[in-house]
């Protein structure tokens, strides 16, 4: 018996189309036609068809799901970002571009290789590195100490500290038995966290905390421990809020952004009135103010994403995530080792939490924290990053692939 | 024997847990947009009103007789030709730069068209105007003679239908230009404050309204009380401006004796003030669709001193005209206060979208003690204090109210009247105060009873 | 901006709205259907004490694979659980049952039945690698050492 797999070609049309239409409309915006915007619709157009079924046919086992809604969520980027300024989305598609090529590189590693062994130990340091640098060298953007400008570039180490994080977390939850061999592991985790705390990067800071907790418990499966290690990271947080001007000042404007609505709250009480703006349906592309969003191309572009087309793709987008996350999921339980479940796992979590933790800040949900939306918001760290992320994702998949391929076959069946 | 960890079992756990934050995350989104989302987007901090690209499409406000108030003319705003007219209903028509919470703020999303339905968007494109036109509530003209019958100092004055809830006229003092509202300088706080949803003061004694109906409700209506022009209550001393002899809850209201009714409230005892005072709406977040009302207080600290003068509207009472003016209201309506509303109708391309239908707050009294209270209300301007207020073309009802307050190490007195026309026909319902302007009824009752015969005769 | 594009703009909307839902939907849907076949043929297979895979005769008929279960009619008949249309195949040609632990080949009546080359006319017991043939048809059978297992 045979599995066959279902044509997404719709999905794809319907997103190729999305695009095509929103460049096209944004092409008039200035009223006479800019051939720029239909240009660049085109050239991303075709640049998604060709890498859809270019590795639709090369990899037979791609886990075709995540990477349509990733796309689609680098299309609403896109489009978005051309409205607000074009010479953004530019660069955006470029790192975009960039980011296909990091993403095949992930894919490919992971496929073939087995936990990383020996080099996790290399890893480490080099995240301890790459975040301690940041503290020293940093520039101070926005108040948080993250970005390295080297020439015309600046990047976020963090965003790559990140994707070391996950390898060296699987490989230690996956290696070791019992919880005291972990301790190097604890201590990295630790000093991740800590480093960002003191480099003031308070969303990096959460989700890596975060993201531990969550693959830690998934990993040994000890309530106790997990509970403890949140309450350990909730005390610090609280010690935070008590030491720390800005953490205070974050959780009042959370609760009042009104109060202050001309300094520190400007940014959500912004935020807000974007979204209501658009109300169920958006104000239109191009009808509404987004560029009045304080960093609304980037963290803050969930306001602009529903000011101009409506709280219902704003909520189509939340459970575009949510399908992400479980397909995700999906993959890491079907993973046949231990390092490449916590692996893929770790990946889901840590782009869920980050959606999870900027949608929620910009909402009013939870208090604000300055991390980037994953494929949407602008930034070539942030797209990287959750490229590679992908890149994971899919070369576990693809390793699933093959054995159930393998496995299909020894039983008389067979994957088409 | 450790249990080996169920990966997958943990992964199904975390799954659940991250679909639950998911849905939490739409539904938060879509809950706050839909219940707040017209409050957020009608703030004046919200850039997208004053965009001037958004002027040229914005729609004319009128007042309820179709006299433009506020128009778009070559990409500018302009508004009536008077300045008296201008200044008159500057509060309620407001202004663009988001200086003050008027009908340009509060309404611009039908003024500049935003979150039409279809039919509206239809109307809209065929008139070539984007924006819909809104039509207030209130006649320009009365506006225009009460302005000019108040005095130059700070007051507010306020008239509704107590049927309908429909504001007639609501004029607060100092007020602005808005042909001039952009480049004022001067502290925005005084003039732009609308005073009579947003100015607080003491109720002084027109705050008895509430302590009789507190009496009444609770079966205290027997008492008498020798008044000598002063006494001592809980180590606190209240006065009388005179000495009014012997009165029982009757005379004591006609008469406006404060150590009556702060001998009263202190028997009725702290839980029943408070209570009552809830029921009246005080200490509550008012959320009226089509207009901000700012909160009214009343604390009690367990002193019978401090009630005492709570119940003589004074101690931390605080309430707004409009506020003071549904109290009133309520009385005339049987115990009901109706919804006070501005916005009458809103129409797209000439054809009506929506409009306001009357719609009942909430019943502050029983219909039997606001007959009761109506009465004495109509002995005050009979025979009473407020006998400056009877007009020749119908029945007035009221109580004044003196409240005291200190500016500047000197004692004034704000002057009050809160009243209403007992008359089918003329269902009107007042409240006027003059800041520092002295006792009620030297100023605040017969400025009032000029205006509900002026009203009158215009027809309403 | 003229209001042509504002009106094309107000207008869109309502198609990227149609859009988003559309892929956020297509995706669910094709997921579950997926899942659902998978889940079918996972279970079909569990089945299968092996399988048959053909090796030789007609060539579109060859790399085709059968799932075998406890009994299997094979033949040229529509009705039969692994048809194989061809003239040399008889309608009722053979059948492949269980019994116990071991696999047995009962060819029918006046069929032309191979196993291993030789010409078989009663039942057989079957060994994973055997070839047997159907008329023209060859082919291989496989059969599974161990049971499946569906979790980790």
């Amino acid at each position: 018996m045979i599995i066959k797999r279902f044509g997404a070609g719709i999905v794809l049309a319907f997103m190729i189309l999305f695009l095509l239409s929103g460049m096209l409309l944004l092409s008039f915006a200035g009223g006479a036609f800019n051939m720029e915007a239909a240009l660049l619709g085109v050239i991303f157009a075709v640049f998604l068809i060709v890498q859809y079924n270019v590795l639709k046919s090369i990899f037979k086992h791609l886990e075709r799901f995540a990477l349509l809604i990733a796309d689609f969520l680098c299309v609403i980027s896109i489009v978005i970002l051309y409205r607000i300024d074009p010479e953004t989305a530019q660069k955006q598609l470029i790192w975009i571009l960039i980011g296909n090529v990091c993403m095949i590189v992930a894919m490919l590693v992971i496929k073939r290789t087995h936990d990383f062994g020996k080099a996790n130990w290399f890893f480490m340091i080099l995240a301890v590195g790459m975040l301690g640098m940041t503290l020293l060298f940093a520039s101070r953007i926005g108040g948080a100490k993250n970005w390295i400008n080297i020439g015309p570039f600046s990047f976020q180490p963090s965003e790559f500290a990140k994707i070391l994080f996950l390898i060296v977390t699987a490989y230690f939850l996956s290696s070791r038995e019992r919880k005291r061999d972990m301790w190097p592991y604890f201590l990295f985790t630790i000093a991740c966290v800590g480093l960002l705390v003191l480099s003031r990067d308070l969303g990096a800071a959460l989700l890596f905390a975060g993201t531990f907790l969550i693959v830690f418990y998934v990993g040994t499966g000890s309530v106790g421990i997990t509970l403890g290690a949140t309450a350990a990271f909730a005390g610090g947080a609280l010690l935070s809020y008590k030491m720390f001007d800005h953490v205070r000042t974050r959780v009042e404007v959370w609760q009042d952004p009104w109060a202050t609505y001309n300094d520190k709250g400007y940014q959500i009480v912004q935020g807000l009135l974007a979204i209501a703006s658009g109300g169920l349906l958006g104000t239109g592309l191009g009808l509404g103010m987004p560029e009045v969003i304080p960093v609304g191309t980037s963290d803050y572009i969930f306001a602009a994403i529903a000011e101009e087309f409506g709280i219902i793709v704003a909520i189509g987008i939340i459970a575009l995530y949510l399908v992400f996350i479980i397909r995700g999921i999906l993959i890491a339980m079907d993973a046949r080792t231990k390092f490449d479940k916590l692996l893929v796992f770790g990946a889901t979590a840590m782009l869920s939490l980050q959606s999870f933790i900027i949608i929620g800040g910009v909402i009013k949900l939870i208090p604000l924290t300055g991390i980037t939306m994953p494929f949407v918001s602008s930034g070539g760290s942030s797209m990287l990053s959750a490229m590679m992320q992908l890149g994971i994702i899919e070369g576990v998949a693809l390793k699933n692939g093959e054995y159930e391929e393998a496995e299909l076959e020894e039983m008389g069946g067979g994957v088409a | 024997m450790k249990k080996k960890p169920n990966l997958k079992k943990n992964m199904r756990v975390m799954l659940g847990v991250f679909c639950c934050l998911f849905v939490l995350l739409g539904t938060y989104l879509l809950y706050s947009t839909v219940v707040y989302g017209d409050q957020w987007f009608t703030t004046p901090y919200n850039p997208r009103i004053s965009a001037s690209k958004n002027i040229e499409n914005a729609g004319t406000i009128y007042d309820r007789n179709g006299v433009a108030l506020a128009y778009t003319e070559n990409g500018e705003r302009k508004y009536a030709e008077s300045e008296d007219v201008r200044r008159a209903v500057s509060h309620i028509v407001g202004d663009i730069y988001g200086k003050s919470l008027g009908a340009e703020t509060l309404y611009a999303k039908y003024l500049y068209g935003y979150d039409q339905n279809v039919v509206d968007k239809f109307n809209s494109a065929q008139s070539g105007q984007k924006g819909g036109d809104v039509y207030l509530t209130i006649d320009s003209d009365l506006s225009e003679y009460i302005y000019d019958n108040m005095s130059v100092g700070p007051g507010a004055v306020v008239l509704m239908n107590y049927e309908t809830g429909e504001i007639l006229a609501s004029v607060s003092k100092p007020t602005f230009d808005p042909n001039t509202a952009k480049d004022d300088t001067e502290e925005s706080g005084a003039k732009f404050v609308n005073r009579v949803t947003q100015g607080l003061y003491p109720p002084g004694s027109t705050m008895k309204i509430l302590t009789t109906a507190a009496a009444i409700e609770n079966g205290v209506t027997d008492m008498e009380f020798e008044c000598t022009g002063e006494d001592i209550i809980e180590g606190q001393r209240v006065t009388c401006t005179s000495v009014h002899g012997r009165v029982g809850l009757e005379t004591a209201f006609e008469k406006s004796c404060n150590i009556y009714f702060g001998r009263l409230a202190a028997e009725l005892g702290d839980d029943i003030m408070l209570e009552t005072a809830n029921e009246f709406a005080y200490n509550y977040n008012f959320q009226f669709p089509n207009l901000t009302l700012y909160n009214s207080q009343f604390e009690v600290s367990g002193n019978m001193g401090d009630l005492a003068w709570a119940g003589i509207g004074q101690y931390n009472d605080l309430v707004t005209p409009m506020h003071n003016m549904l109290i009133a209201a309520g009385v005339a309506n049987g115990g009901t206060v109706m919804q006070p509303n501005t916005l009458k109708d809103v129409r797209y391309g000439g054809v009506s979208s929506y409009t306001y239908t009357p719609t009942a707050f909430r019943s502050i009294m029983p219909q039997d003690v606001a007959a009761q209270i109506a009465g004495y209300m109509r002995n005050t301007v009979e025979s009473g204090t407020a006998t400056s207020a009877n007009i020749g073309n119908a029945t007035v009802c009221g109580k004044t109210g003196t409240a005291e307050y200190v500016e500047d190490g000197e004692t004034k007195n704000h002057s009050w009247f809160v009243g209403y026309v007992q008359d089918a026909a003329h269902p009107l319902a007042i409240a006027v105060i003059g800041e520092g302007e002295g006792f009620g009824s030297a100023y605040a009752a017969p400025l009032a009873g000029k205006i509900l015969e002026h009203a009158i005769d215009m027809g309403y | 901006m003229g209001s042509a594009y504002e009106v094309a703009a107000y207008a869109l909307r309502y198609w990227f709205i149609a859009a988003v839902l559309v892929v956020l939907i297509a995706v669910i849907y094709i997921s579950y259907k997926e899942y659902q076949q998978k889940k079918f043929v996972m279970t079909e297979i569990s089945q299968f004490g092996g399988y048959m895979k053909i090796i030789g005769g007609p060539r579109e008929f060859v790399g085709d694979r059968f799932g075998l279960r406890e009994n299997n009619t094979i033949g040229s008949a529509p009705d039969c659980d692994i048809v194989l249309p061809d003239r040399t195949v008889k309608r009722n040609h053979a059948v492949i049952f269980q019994d116990g632990d071991d696999y047995y080949l009962q060819p029918g009546q006046k069929a032309p039945t191979k196993i291993n080359g030789r010409r078989a006319t009663t039942a057989h017991r079957l060994k994973t690698g055997d070839a047997v043939s159907f008329g023209d048809v060859e082919m291989r059978v496989y059969f599974k050492r161990t049971r499946i297992e569906n979790d980790h």
